[in-house]
């Protein structure tokens, strides 16, 4: 299989939640455009880091990726397969090669299940390793990979710490050896000693596997250690897409630069000497987002086009993606 | 010298439980100097929250028994009635927690949880109290304060709600902030507005900061010296500066060490630090980090090491040179 084909193109993928009116009519109101037109391609193999702040709506990209939720626009294609065209039962099907990895590892397992039946549970849906041998073996098997001891299968998710249930979480996710994971926010709730530890799992079990991520997270420097490339999302749009190598020297657009300004370094000479590039404000609610590009009522260069006409993401000389009036 | 507005000396904090005493707070003792930050660095169960908490005595006492000392401004916190204390908390020791939300009163406005403790603590009347509090928010960066005091807390964002906290911290004019993970919940970017607020607000007022985290790159950019927690006992406290450059404790420099850098060429795997922090029901017998650290002799796990001078104002709690472990 070609090296740089893409496993995972998503064009123009559009969520919008309605808001009803109260009472019986329950009229809509308004929208809130969760994600309002992301386009990315993810390589084969490949992590893509999603980058954003919280309410940017980067968890509801990757759910509608997996159609976990229903876009309301634009086409997934994954592996040459149109996923908005599929029926219920091809989708389940396919959805056997995808899985996704949460946040919370407190939410999201279930206390009253063992550990054995959390990463069984998918094997059981999908109908794999049938057989009540083979499926204990292989659930051995999956909590070997992700480095819990199998003896502990009958245990349950609260006799565990945030990272070792968060392993567990991973060993559900690999049950049926998906190419694809979206990993959303895995380690955003784990001790600082601990985060280390599963990001490296994650890193080894992509070398072993040859899985492709969808990363999603709002700790730059977790996403620049483990992304080959990093998509910066603001108010449901990409506004810019870059290898990591670039990402080493810097953003373009000028929420990327702001963000990445304001990430804490572990280094307080740097601390001391940096310019840190101060947003004015809030983030405008996806009900009601500025006309043109969404950044512009934060954005320190802004000017008239901005408030007209929507930045495309365009390809600049160095390859990144850039969606901005500045760089046209 | 001028003398440390705030003096803890060997303040152990411990819990009943099912399966015997938690040893959570392990004979910690610092000092806090007048207009300076000190950071507590730990992770969860390291004891850096509850420390705090118990010197307000915002513990319930049981399960919690304090013991121990703490000097602010010479008069012992722990030592003090109901009446004296309340005295002092939220008036010259004010708090701010991690998250906002749950926090304030969501059935009262912003203005109502703004006022009551100026006419409480500082005899304001009601329109003054409301005057000040508009100015409170004006202060930590609200818009349109005037307006805005009047609205719920649903009705702000999570980094709005943040400042009406510290605004509500700054009220009466305290000494003493004490911030616990009050930036954790909030986006980057909203954080660097927080903090560079707050760095604001100590410049102006002379306030004295404990800022309470885990996070090692906020502390590189706001803290003068750091204590790092570890099981309920201090590993190394030093300057900000030679604490980041020397890592003298096994501990800080694992810890350190485990961080992604930007930057950094080709991903080498992180340097993970193995295992888990402690349970402080089965705390280990002698040093807490001895059972995952990379240098831990058998001395290590059976005799706690004291806290000790290893350079210039630098304490580190480990039975070796860091010269010779490092070398």
């Amino acid at each position: 299989m070609p090296e740089d084909q893409a496993l995972l193109e998503v064009d123009a993928l559009e969520v919008h939640f309605p808001v009803y009116s109260r009472g019986v009519l329950r009229r809509q109101i308004a929208t809130v455009q969760a994600v309002d037109g992301v386009t990315l391609e993810i390589r084969r193999g490949e992590t893509l880091g999603l980058v954003g702040e919280s309410g940017c709506g980067k968890t509801t990209t990757g759910m509608a990726i997996l159609r976990l939720v229903q876009p309301t626009g634009g086409a997934v294609v994954f592996d040459s397969v149109d996923v908005g065209a599929l029926d219920k039962g091809q989708m389940r099907r396919l959805r056997r090669r995808m899985a996704m990895i949460f946040q919370d590892p407190y939410a999201s397992l279930d206390p009253r299940m063992t550990i054995g039946d959390i990463v069984a549970e998918p094997l059981r849906i999908h109908g794999l390793h049938e057989g009540k041998e083979a499926r204990t073996r292989r659930v051995a098997d999956l909590l070997d990979m992700v480095g819990l001891n199998p003896d502990y299968r009958d245990r349950f998710p609260h006799e565990f710490s945030g990272g070792q249930r968060q392993r567990v979480g991973i060993a559900r996710a690999l049950a049926t050896e998906p190419d694809f994971i979206v990993c959303d926010e895995p380690i955003a709730a784990l001790d600082v000693s601990i985060q280390a530890q599963v990001m490296n799992l994650l890193e080894d079990l992509q070398d072993e596997l040859g899985l492709t991520y969808l990363f999603i997270a709002h700790d730059l420097s977790a996403v620049q250690h483990l992304a080959d490339r990093i998509a910066v999302m603001y108010l449901g749009r990409i506004v810019e897409v870059v290898d990591r190598d670039q990402a080493v020297a810097g953003f373009t657009h000028p929420y990327s630069e702001s963000l990445l300004s304001a990430v804490p370094v572990p280094d307080p000479k740097i601390e001391r000497h940096r310019e840190r590039i101060l947003l004015e404000g809030d983030v405008p609610s996806p009900l009601n987002p500025p006309s043109g590009c969404h950044f512009r009522t934060r954005c320190r260069y802004a000017f008239d086009q901005c408030a007209t006409d929507d930045p495309e993401l365009r390809e600049l000389d160095d390859g990144r993606l850039v969606a901005c009036h500045l760089y046209a | 010298m001028t003398e440390p507005i705030l003096s803890v000396r060997d303040l152990t904090v411990s819990f009943g439980t099912r399966l015997g005493r938690a040893r959570v707070v392990n004979g910690l003792s610092y000092d806090v100097e007048p207009g300076e930050t000190l950071a507590i660095v730990g992770e969860s169960g390291s004891g850096k929250s509850v420390s705090s908490l118990a010197l307000l005595q915002l513990l319930p006492t049981p399960p919690a028994r304090v013991e121990g000392e703490a000097r602010f401004h010479g008069d012992d916190l722990l030592a003090m009635e109901d009446d004296e204390i309340r005295s002092v908390r939220g008036n010259r020791i004010a708090m701010i927690f991690q998250d906002p939300m749950t926090s304030l009163n969501p059935v009262r406005t912003v203005g109502y949880q703004l006022i009551e403790p100026l006419k409480m603590h500082m005899g304001l009347d009601a329109a003054s109290a409301r005057n000040r509090a508009i100015d409170l928010l004006d202060l930590v960066g609200i818009p349109s304060a005037a307006e805005r005091v009047d609205d719920y807390p649903h009705q702000f964002s999570g980094g709005m709600r943040q400042r009406v906290m510290i605004a509500m911290g700054i009220a009466c004019n305290p000494d003493l902030l004490i911030a616990d993970e009050a930036t954790t919940a909030l986006d980057v970017t909203t954080q660097a507005q927080i903090l560079d607020e707050i760095g604001r607000l100590q410049s102006e007022l002379g306030l004295s900061v404990i800022w309470i985290t885990h996070d090692l790159g906020v502390v590189a950019g706001i803290a003068d010296r750091v204590v790092v927690l570890y099981g309920g006992a201090i590993m190394e406290e030093a300057a900000v500066d030679p604490l980041y450059e020397e890592r003298r404790h096994p501990y800080t420099r694992a810890l350190l060490a485990s961080l992604p850098v930007p930057g950094a060429d080709r991903p080498n795997r992180l340097r993970a630090i193995p295992g888990l922090p402690p349970d402080p029901t089965r705390m280990p017998p002698g040093c807490p980090f001895a059972p995952r650290c990379a240098h831990a002799q058998e001395s290590c796990s059976q005799q706690a090491p004291e806290l000790r001078e290893a350079g210039e104002a630098h304490l580190v709690a480990c039975h070796f040179d860091p010269e010779e472990l490092y070398a």
